[in-house]
């Protein structure tokens, strides 16, 4: 394959990257000096306020996909492509209610796992985890090939380099900070992001001759403005209930809700969605009119920073750069450290070790934040497929959760079985629909699936749970 | 004498210029392909450095109105926004010759009713998650209520498990 020059100076890529990257876990050593307990540890000490609880979850949203993958969606798919990913914020606005309930039932809670065990028994906790821990792989996977992948494309700086020293920064800031650490550099990232996103918008609006845009799309990829595309209509649900899916079920969003202050916790959500919303729009809508800069796509992995780095020039790419490392870190982090709250609390201390106390129980967090670093460098160092291939796999299995964890917040009904089925036959035919019809169905119909199951044991249900079983405390 | 013609059409063969070959497409592999949302990777291969390239597509394989896809150095590109129906491809290095035989793509969209179908069902769902979510959030009957106070000692969080 060709390639162009790279857009910026390799020397100053791994300049920005040693700078911020020492930034990161410095900041992250202040600001892990609160947390010596185990809730400063998982849970910041659970009184963190609205502005950092909107920012935490607004950055932790936006990850290199969205800056990686709304484009390629907007050049697949065109017009409803780039909305189609946008729907991703449905997730953050549903769960901004449901963080409230989840608060009112659960205030020592400490993670999603907790939940359904508590609501639906061990069986639907394994399966649950199972998802989760799936998920979540993918999802750092993902990113870390894309933190290599942008910093190659962008600074030239060689893919096994880049995407090594995204997962260090990350692995030692959280380490030594918690979700302390990962709160408060999220905050600042937040603040990166949106106005590195804010000033690539701006370029790139006065860059483009919209009419002259607009004509040349009409002529050479009409399917783009095709409003009745079926793939593109058919992604606008499928991202929309992965997004929900993903939201509902993982314990980055949980932990958030259990680290919030109570009166907060759901306004924070809500608007963090708001600012989450036009950011992917915003990258999409650069890479739909690249032909008419003249920008040659090679590569559709590439298609964000390739555009972009063609728009800005060098300035540009720094801003790029930052922008993509901090949307890295500020995702990377906050993986690891629910990931590590979720393996910690629900395998190591409540099937392995429930005698363990507090200080032992945060000493095996941090080995296994370390364990995920390494498994997830390996994984990344093979570089498997296509990114969307990679994470949209999951999509299936997160989406069949949706009912389940709705369900077991609100309906006194529900019984485990039905979560149970609904977990397992909506994963399954999800992933079936999956290499059947095509990656832009799975989530749709697995979400599908998982509702007619829950519904149905719903309605056939003559049990009911008592709501205080969830608010029990800790022995 | 056999020998002596099979040796001169093997120094014939030397003879003519590795350049004159024409340049061609290594991905898709096959001539013709299926795309179900008119996209295609297209990648290719031609006679060294400095080479520029010219694709054109058209919707008959005759190329009577060829369009322009892409002309540089590059040995890549990625085409999307294809209607449905057939469109052919044809690759060529600098004034050299055309590609031998056009990559023809089928783009054939995912069938209409099966699409009809599922927004419908995707918009029932949607409709149904937020007026549950809604209903339950605002405590009315059917939904979630709040905890009672439990004036029992706390029970272990283990203790309900199946």
């Amino acid at each position: 394959m060709n390639q162009e020059q790279t857009i910026l100076n390799p020397n100053i890529g791994w300049l920005l990257l040693v700078i911020f990257g020492l930034a990161w876990v410095a900041l992250g050593k202040y600001w892990g000096r609160k947390a010596d307990s185990l809730d400063g540890f998982m849970l910041a000490g659970r009184n963190v306020g609205m502005a950092l609880g909107a920012a935490t979850a607004m950055a932790t949203w936006v990850t290199s996909n969205t800056i990686m993958l709304a484009p390629q969606f907007a050049l697949k798919m065109g017009i409803w492509g780039m909305l189609a990913y946008s729907t991703a914020s449905f997730g953050l606005f549903l769960f901004a209610p449901m963080s409230s309930r989840i608060r009112e039932l659960m205030p020592r809670g400490y993670t999603s796992g907790d939940f359904i065990r508590l609501r639906y028994g061990k069986t639907a906790w394994v399966i649950f985890l199972f998802i989760s821990f799936v998920y979540s792989m993918a999802w750092l996977v993902s990113m870390g090939m894309a933190g290599g992948i942008v910093l190659e494309a962008l600074a030239g700086i060689h893919y096994i380099y880049g995407m090594s020293m995204i997962l260090l920064v990350c692995v030692l800031y959280t380490l030594v900070g918690g979700l302390y650490a990962v709160i408060g550099t999220d905050f600042i990232q937040s603040l990166v992001i949106l106005l590195g996103i804010l000033f690539i918008g701006t370029v790139a609006l006065f860059n483009i001759d919209l009419p002259t845009a607009h004509e040349q799309v009409a002529t050479h990829q009409p399917a783009l403005l095709n409003v009745a595309m079926p793939v593109a209509l058919l992604s606008l649900f499928n991202n929309m209930f992965f997004g929900i899916g993903e939201v509902f079920h993982n314990n980055v969003w949980w932990s958030r809700a259990f680290a919030m202050r109570r009166k907060v916790v759901s306004k924070s959500f809500f608007l963090a969605g708001i600012f989450w919303l036009p950011i992917p729009v915003a990258a999409g809508f650069v890479a739909l009119f690249s032909n008419s800069l003249g920008i040659n796509i090679t590569d559709i992995d590439m298609a964000g920073p390739l555009v972009a780095g063609k728009l800005l020039g060098s300035f540009g790419a720094m801003v790029l750069f930052i922008v993509v490392f901090c949307s890295l870190g500020s995702s990377i982090d906050s993986l690891l450290a629910a990931t590590s709250d979720l393996l910690t609390e629900d395998v190591y201390r409540k099937m392995i070790n429930p005698s363990a106390s507090d200080a032992r129980t945060r000493k095996m967090a941090t080995y296994i934040i370390i364990g995920l670093g390494v498994a997830t460098w390996l994984i990344c160092y093979g570089r498997l497929g296509n990114l969307i291939v990679v994470l949209f796999l999951s999509g299936p299995l997160v989406s069949s959760a949706i009912w389940p964890v709705l369900g077991g917040l609100y309906w006194k009904k529900q019984n485990r079985t039905g979560a149970i089925v609904a977990m397992v036959f909506g994963s399954v035919v999800g992933l079936y629909c999956y290499w059947e019809i095509g990656w832009f169905v799975a989530s749709l119909i697995s979400t599908l699936i998982s509702m007619c199951c829950m519904l149905v044991s719903n309605l056939v249900s003559t049990r009911t749970y008592d709501w205080s079983e969830l608010a029990e405390h800790k022995s | 004498m056999r020998y002596l013609v099979a040796l001169a059409g093997f120094f014939i063969l030397l003879a003519v210029p590795f350049g004159m070959l024409a340049a061609a497409f290594v991905i898709p592999e096959e001539n013709s392909v299926v795309s179900e949302d008119g996209t295609l990777q297209l990648e290719w291969e031609g006679s060294g450095a400095d080479a520029s390239f010219r694709i054109e597509r058209s919707k008959n394989p005759e190329f009577l109105d060829p369009s322009l896809v892409y002309q540089g150095p590059d040995t890549a590109t990625f085409v999307s926004g294809l209607t449905e129906g057939d469109h052919y491809f044809r690759l060529r290095e600098g004034d050299r010759t055309w590609s031998d035989g056009a990559l023809r793509v089928r783009v054939e969209f995912v069938s209409q009713n099966l699409v009809t179908v599922l927004l419908c069902a995707g918009t029932l769902c949607l409709t149904l998650l937020v007026f549950f979510l809604v209903q339950g959030h605002l405590g009315k009957p059917g939904g979630g209520s709040l905890p009672a106070q439990s004036s029992k000692p706390g029970k272990t969080i283990d203790s309900t498990v199946a």
